[in-house]
């Protein structure tokens, strides 16, 4: 049994140890016969049925029968479900009382033929959850705006269904901070664009920048804003080419740093601000592919722990700067060297005999650690060191089966959701102490049974 | 050498609870029970003392509580305590801090340990008097809020640091036996091995009701109380501000009100 990937034994089991938890787990891999069983365990209480109505990771198998259940506790947490599927949430919706057509009339999945049904007109609770539902369709948001307050239309702005002529209607009955959403909305038309370029507000012409559907003459426009904040939003805009970012030279540290945090710089924009005076405009200098071997020379020296420790983050970074990074006075500088997956082994092994707990740790993650080290590292007497070694993709079965028993709960939920997990530990971690780790240790047993049937 | 932990199995709500029908109480159906927070630095406290003795000594740990009270009795059990017991039936019910001060000052001198720990207070109803009423009930010295204790079993006095108000903290000298009233962060707590869990299932649990402690029927429950809940409720909402608007709007806000609270 222990090592077997059989799902009819599976399900057996779990029935026989009458866990809701791993019953939860196991229901939508059931056939018919079995699934009447596992509900038995599963609804045996009522303080369980309430909980796993609330919980997003109940299987819609079992959130339907209890849309079933006339009891209006249940709806109400239902209807606050955040994976509650739309037929569900279409099916809740028949019938159901006004705290539960608020909760669905803001439910991020509720299906557009719902919203639609929902009777808000007097109704302030539901007119503004409709308006700030993302999923509420344009023509039905245009209803929404007629005699809407200030705050009912900032909802509205944000959404992202909103159309030129919503949004034209919106700029010009709104405050400032809705004209900012406007700017910032995808399908903000051209003149508002351009109203907005030259807006007064500061604010107006900030969300204009980060908009990604500018054109690179608008964000050229706006680089040369006086206000730093506006100029960084410009700098900061993906649509913006390497070839028009500026000469690093901008008087707001803000905007450097905006600048310095681009992964496209060239060698001649890294150049200009690898002696910047700010710190954190050197920490994201030194991480830029374009960063040459001089420049990661010099920032690997910075007084700064941080800089040194983004030299060594780099994938750019040549070896023998690594060599002396590995030997930094401290320790979060060498753990981000041991953090590498392609660090060279004779660097590797100096680290493996730190004894810092960071270093361990990222000791603990890196593949290319010798086996023996994990092995040390997974009965470690620090449980945030031990965890570590779970997720190595080259995690040796013994230091799983060591970890398997761990007294940390959080160590064993980690152990059960992740791939590394053997099939002879989730077996074992099915009488575990902690619902949660019995849950997932169901559900990826019971995934492993499927795909090898 | 013995030490006494005594625990409570405490309720955690739901978001959305809802009054018992009676309004004294929330339903069970919205609560999740667990151990009281305070209880576990207590028995940790036991522990480490017993693990300095080199692990000579027992450790019993107490509750009164219905029979859902021994899933914590049993966690307490697998992080190494000796043996436990559970004191309830039905006359127990309703039983306030005094009447549940009164049984565990039974236990103590039916179990007469060197030592009591107990917590400050239990998460739940938040009295904070349990422990020194029972201290009272024995005659026992007792040290309240206790956040550093030094204690080597067979000795005739403990020092105790207590926490009070306004940051300070006091140096006290207690004679033993003693009850003490451990306060969060004197220590941090253990996990239960998975081992320690199974070899639980094995340790002695006894059930004992309030007659078997020499207690009639008059001296628990609402009988034997002092208080009477009269009723729980949700009060009115205080002074909030929700804020709402923009994203840019809500940061705006945000930041007047923290020029504010700042006095810039």
């Amino acid at each position: 049994m222990a090592e077997s990937l059989d799902l009819t034994s599976l399900i057996e089991f779990a029935v026989s140890q009458g866990d809701p938890y791993v019953a939860l787990a196991l229901h939508p891999f059931a056939d018919e016969k079995f699934r009447v069983s596992l509900e038995k365990i599963i609804f045996e209480r009522k303080r369980l049925k309430l909980t796993f109505a609330a919980a997003p990771y109940t299987p819609q198998t079992i959130l339907a029968l209890l849309v079933d259940e006339n009891d209006e506790q249940l709806k109400l947490r239902l209807s606050k479900n955040p994976a509650l599927s739309p037929e569900l949430l279409t099916k809740l919706f028949e019938g159901a009382s006004p705290a539960v057509i608020k909760n669905i009339a803001g439910h991020r999945r509720t299906p557009v033929e719902v919203l639609e049904k929902i009777e808000w007109q007097g109704n302030d609770v539901l007119r503004a959850a409709l308006c700030t539902n993302s999923n509420t369709p344009v023509n039905l948001l245009k209803e929404l705006v007629v005699g809407s307050s200030s705050a009912e239309k900032k909802g509205i702005v944000a959404n992202p269904n909103a159309d030129c002529e919503l949004l034209t209607q919106l700029w010009n009955e709104g405050d400032k901070f809705v004209q900012g959403e406007v700017a910032a909305h995808m399908a903000c038309p051209p003149e508002l664009r351009e109203q907005a370029l030259q807006h007064e507000d500061v604010l107006v012409r900030r969300k204009l920048a980060a908009n990604e559907t500018l054109t690179t003459d608008c964000l050229l426009l706006l680089m040369k804003d006086e206000d730093p904040l506006v100029r960084s939003a410009a700098i900061g805009n993906a649509v913006l080419e390497d070839d028009h970012l500026g000469s690093a030279d901008d008087p707001s540290i803000r905007v450097r740093r905006t600048e310095a945090k681009r992964q496209d710089l060239s060698t001649q924009i890294v150049d200009g601000l690898v002696d910047d005076e700010d710190h954190w405009v050197r920490r994201w200098v030194a991480r830029q592919p374009a960063a040459s071997d001089s420049v990661l020379q010099k920032l690997s020296q910075d007084e700064v722990m941080e800089v040194r420790r983004a030299v060594g983050r780099n994938r750019s970074c040549p070896d023998y700067i690594l060599e002396r990074l590995a030997k930094d006075e401290d320790s979060w500088v060498r753990a981000g060297v041991a953090l590498r997956e392609d660090l060279a082994r004779h660097i590797l092994v100096g680290l493996e005999k730190d004894d810092d707990i960071d270093v361990i740790s990222a000791v603990g993650r890196n593949p290319g650690t010798s086996e023996d080290v994990l092995l040390a590292i997974a009965e470690h007497d620090n449980r945030d060191v031990r965890r570590s070694v779970i997720v190595n993709p080259n995690v040796p079965d013994e230091a799983l089966m060591k970890l398997q028993d761990d007294p940390y709960p959080l160590n064993r939920a980690i152990l059960s959701g992740h791939p590394n997990c053997l099939t002879e530990n989730l077996w074992f971690l099915l009488k575990d102490p902690e619902p949660q780790v019995r849950y997932t240790a169901g559900k990826a047993l019971a995934v492993r049974c499927q795909a090898t049937a | 050498m013995k030490i006494l932990v005594a625990i409570k199995q405490v309720a955690n709500l739901d978001d959305d609870f809802e009054i018992r029908d009676d309004g004294k109480d929330v339903d069970h159906d919205f609560c999740d029970y667990e151990i009281n927070e305070w209880d576990d630095y207590s028995l940790e406290t036991a522990l480490q003392i017993r693990e300095n003795n080199g692990d000579e000594g027992e450790i019993v740990v107490v509750t009164v509580g219905p029979d859902d009270a021994e899933d914590e009795l049993r966690k307490c059990l697998g992080k190494g305590a000796d043996r436990a017991i559970r004191v309830w039936d039905d006359a127990i019910e309703g039983s306030d801090q005094v009447a549940i001060a009164r049984i565990l000052t039974k236990v103590v001198e039916k179990e007469a340990p060197d030592m009591v720990f107990m917590g400050v207070q239990a998460a739940d109803n938040a009295y904070a008097q349990t422990g020194v009423a029972v201290a009272q009930q024995l005659g026992w010295p007792h040290a309240a809020v206790v956040n550093a204790l030094e204690y080597t079993p067979g000795a005739s006095t403990a020092t105790a640091n207590r926490e009070l108000e306004g940051g300070l903290e006091e140096k006290i000298t207690v004679n033993c036996p003693a009850v003490m009233t451990i306060q969060l962060g004197i220590n941090e707590p253990r996990y239960a091995s998975l081992r320690g869990i199974k070899q639980a299932a094995g340790k002695p649990l006894d059930e004992i009701s309030h007659s078997d402690l020499g207690l009639s029927d008059d001296e628990v429950g609402e009988a034997g109380s002092v208080s009477r809940v009269r009723k729980v409720f949700v009060p009115e909402k205080g002074q909030a501000e929700l804020i709402e608007g923009t994203p840019a709007e809500q940061a705006a806000r945000l930041a007047e009100i923290l020029k504010e609270l700042s006095g810039a």
